[in-house]
């Protein structure tokens, strides 16, 4: 069975929102590939990897969904974005989508976050597991 | 808080002192108007009467010389114009001595008026027998003697003593020239008497005796100083004794012993008397001159004084007046900052609060998620105790989420905005309808909607559908369990113009009596048996129809309960609109 997305990556620094986040998309059944990061730099350096190593991983694609937070010790939601977007030159990354998590509705967040053409979505911390599938479902083109 | 009270009270009584300090001020000026008023008053009322009293003087003189005159001219020429001038000018002074005897009989002094009027008839007889042709032409003269001339210059003294002036100090100076100049009249008629044996001589001297007598009274009553008393006790001692043996004199001419009447009126006793006469005179001369000059002294100094204390009072109470101001607009700059320190401490407060809130949300929610995962992945069969705990937490959970998101209505109640929008009350009783679906005990309650307000309606749509959904879920969650038609209806109606009526009615357990005055403050609950929310539910409810302006009230009994609210609207003109939901 052909799954929504090869993969999806989730950007966090709680590990509840991450095994929640986890759940959430093992019910969906959207992909079996779910990676983690605790925060931007970690993320990057997971794509960096991946890029590298491709063989190790199941998928022949980065991850087409990524569900990032704002704030995070390390590097933020923003400053990952900043980087991947040198990714962007390369086509594989151009259909990749971004929900990001906030913890309030910022408006200043939201427009920062109109500059990355890859944010398609908001949603506002604490998201229950409902909420999480919905978008999900929807990134991924099945709403 | 303490503070800011302490303040509120302070400034209160500041501004009491500012009235206190401005009435006393106004009451000062009004003082000193009436003060001023009523001097300037008695003032014109002295002038009114001195000048009235120089008018008269001055007349009587003018028609006396005139009349005078007159006489002589018509004695001389027979000419009947001096006639008619005489007689038209006696017919005025007869007006005028109407009013010197008003004048006299309110001072008292109609002895002084008689004598003066007996003076006056005696000129006139004279007078008017030259007038009434009785002499042949130049023989009328002899008429115009020497004792008519002093008959006249009495009359005029006489007169002039009963035009008095206001002023005491003059007046008693008038008096004592007048006592010295009479006592010298009085002296030399008995001596011309004396001399002479003729009684007009005596005539004249009881004429001015009367008009001495009453000088010297009436500068007795005048004096209020125990020093000018003094005096005139001795001069009118002197006076008697001069009367005395003046009387002798006259006696002694009556019986023509005319040279023990000269002896006696020059003789030493007599010359005594007449120096301790004129020494009391001169004395009490000085002595008014002392009084006049510090009567005088002493008006000045009064006004001076009152001046210098009305310009101190009023400097002190403009001093005290700008003083009060500055500190009012200080106490108010105060209360000014306090209260925009006070609404920034209440914006921390509810951004505190809210973020509170908040941050509680997020580990409850991984709480439901991961209770929820637990209650999921366990088997009913072997861990039913497990899962029978799990479900107390999920509960609980449920319960905490409901109490927060309560807690952050209330603050959000707070600030509320001014968006208003177009409300869809099909979509509002949809939205209800499936709100309350997810509670627990609603298979039995009916839900009926019933639309009556005929105009579309714009107010703030968030904040009127948490009302409704609260007061409805509460209708529901309270029903009647007993019973199959248990409902609660959601009508509404527009009340008057712009304002929409709403009704929230149920038929379940109602309100007890005892609770009605609580049912809107915080964290109310009518008893912890059949209690499901968090007791900030209608808190809420009243709260944000206030906000809005609004009113709530309610009646129940055991037969169900009514909410009725009265909510201002923005009617947007549109054709009836009846909608009627009914959920099993």
């Amino acid at each position: 069975m052909t799954k929504a997305c090869n993969s999806i990556l989730v950007v966090d620094d709680n590990e509840s929102d991450r095994l929640l986040a986890k759940f959430a998309i093992e019910d969906s059944g959207l992909t079996d590939n779910v990676y983690f990061s605790n925060d931007g730099k970690e993320a990057l350096e997971f794509i960096e990897d991946y890029e590298k190593n491709k063989s190790a991983y199941n998928a022949d694609y980065p991850p087409t969904l990524i569900l990032l937070d704002i704030n995070m010790p390390g590097m933020t939601g923003f400053e990952f974005l900043e980087s991947y977007s040198k990714f962007n030159e390369d086509e594989r990354y151009n259909s990749v989508v971004v929900l990001m998590l906030t913890s309030s509705h910022s408006e200043d967040d939201m427009e920062k976050a109109k500059q990355f053409k890859s944010v398609k979505g908001f949603l506002t911390k604490p998201v229950d597991e409902d909420n999480l599938l919905a978008a999900f479902k929807e990134a991924a083109g099945l709403k | 808080m303490t503070k800011i009270i302490r303040h509120e009270i302070s400034g209160k009584n500041l501004i009491y002192w500012l009235i206190a300090t401005v009435g006393l001020m106004f009451a000062l000026v009004i003082f000193i108007f009436i003060d001023g008023f009523k001097d300037t008053k008695a003032q014109i009322k002295n002038h009114k009467h001195d000048l009235i009293n120089d008018d008269i003087s001055a007349s009587l003189k003018y028609y006396n010389e005139s009349m005078s005159m007159s006489v002589r001219l018509f004695a001389f020429t027979h000419e009947e114009k001096w006639k008619q001038r005489y007689l038209e000018h006696e017919k005025q002074l007869s007006t005028l001595l109407v009013k010197v005897e008003q004048q006299a009989r309110k001072n008292s002094n109609n002895l002084v008026f008689e004598t003066a009027a007996l003076a006056n008839k005696q000129i006139k007889n004279t007078e008017m027998s030259i007038i009434s042709n009785a002499q042949k032409q130049g023989e009328g003269v002899r008429l115009l003697d020497d004792e008519y001339i002093k008959n006249k210059q009495d009359y005029a003294l006489l007169i002039s003593y009963l035009s008095d002036n206001s002023n005491n100090a003059i007046r008693l100076n008038q008096l004592q020239s007048q006592i010295h100049y009479i006592d010298e009249i009085l002296t030399m008629s008995a001596r011309m008497a004396a001399f002479t044996g003729d009684s007009k001589w005596k005539n004249r001297y009881d004429r001015m005796v009367i008009i001495l007598d009453a000088s010297i009274a009436e500068a007795l009553e005048r004096t209020k100083n125990e020093n000018l008393s003094s005096f005139l006790s001795e001069v009118s001692m002197a006076n008697t004794q001069l009367i005395t043996l003046e009387e002798q004199a006259f006696n002694l001419v009556g019986k023509n012993k005319l040279n023990a009447a000269v002896n006696l009126l020059f003789g030493d006793e007599y010359q005594r008397q007449k120096e301790v006469y004129a020494q009391g005179i001169a004395k009490f001369s000085t002595a008014i001159n002392e009084e006049v000059n510090r009567s005088i002294t002493s008006s000045e100094q009064y006004i001076q004084v009152k001046a210098i204390v009305i310009i101190i009072t009023l400097s002190i109470f403009t001093i005290f007046f700008f003083y009060l101001t500055k500190r009012i607009k200080n106490w108010e700059m105060n209360l000014e900052n306090r209260n925009i320190e006070l609404e920034k401490k209440k914006n921390e407060l509810e951004i505190f609060s809210y973020s509170m809130s908040h941050d509680l949300k997020a580990p409850l929610k991984s709480i439901q998620g991961f209770s929820k995962r637990i209650d999921k992945y366990l088997d009913k069969e072997r861990f039913g105790d497990i899962k029978e705990l799990n479900s107390h937490v999920i509960s609980n959970a449920v319960k905490l989420d409901k109490l927060v998101d309560d807690i952050m209505g209330i603050i959000k109640a707070e600030k509320i905005d001014d968006l208003v929008e177009e409300v869809d009350f099909s979509l509002v009783s949809e939205n209800i309808s499936s709100d309350i679906s997810a509670l627990d005990n609603t298979h039995n309650v009916q839900f009926i909607a019933n639309f009556n307000h005929y105009v579309d309606i714009s107010c703030h749509r968030q904040s009127l559908y948490q009302i409704l959904t609260n007061l409805v879920s509460n209708a529901v969650k309270y029903a009647k369990s007993d019973i199959n038609d248990a409902f609660v209806k959601l009508e509404t109606s527009m009340h008057e113009k712009n304002v929409l009526k709403i009704t929230v009615s149920d038929n379940g357990i109602g309100i007890s009596k005892e609770v009605h005055d609580r049912v809107f403050t915080m964290f109310f609950r009518e008893s912890s048996n059949i209690s499901f929310g968090t007791g900030l539910g209608l808190y809420l409810v009243k709260k944000q129809i206030e906000n809005m302006n609004g009113s709530i009230c309610f009646s129940s009994d055991k037969s169900g309960t009514v909410f009725t609210i009265l909510l201002p609207i923005l009617p947007i003109e549109h054709e009836g609109k009846d909608d009627a939901k009914i959920k099993g």
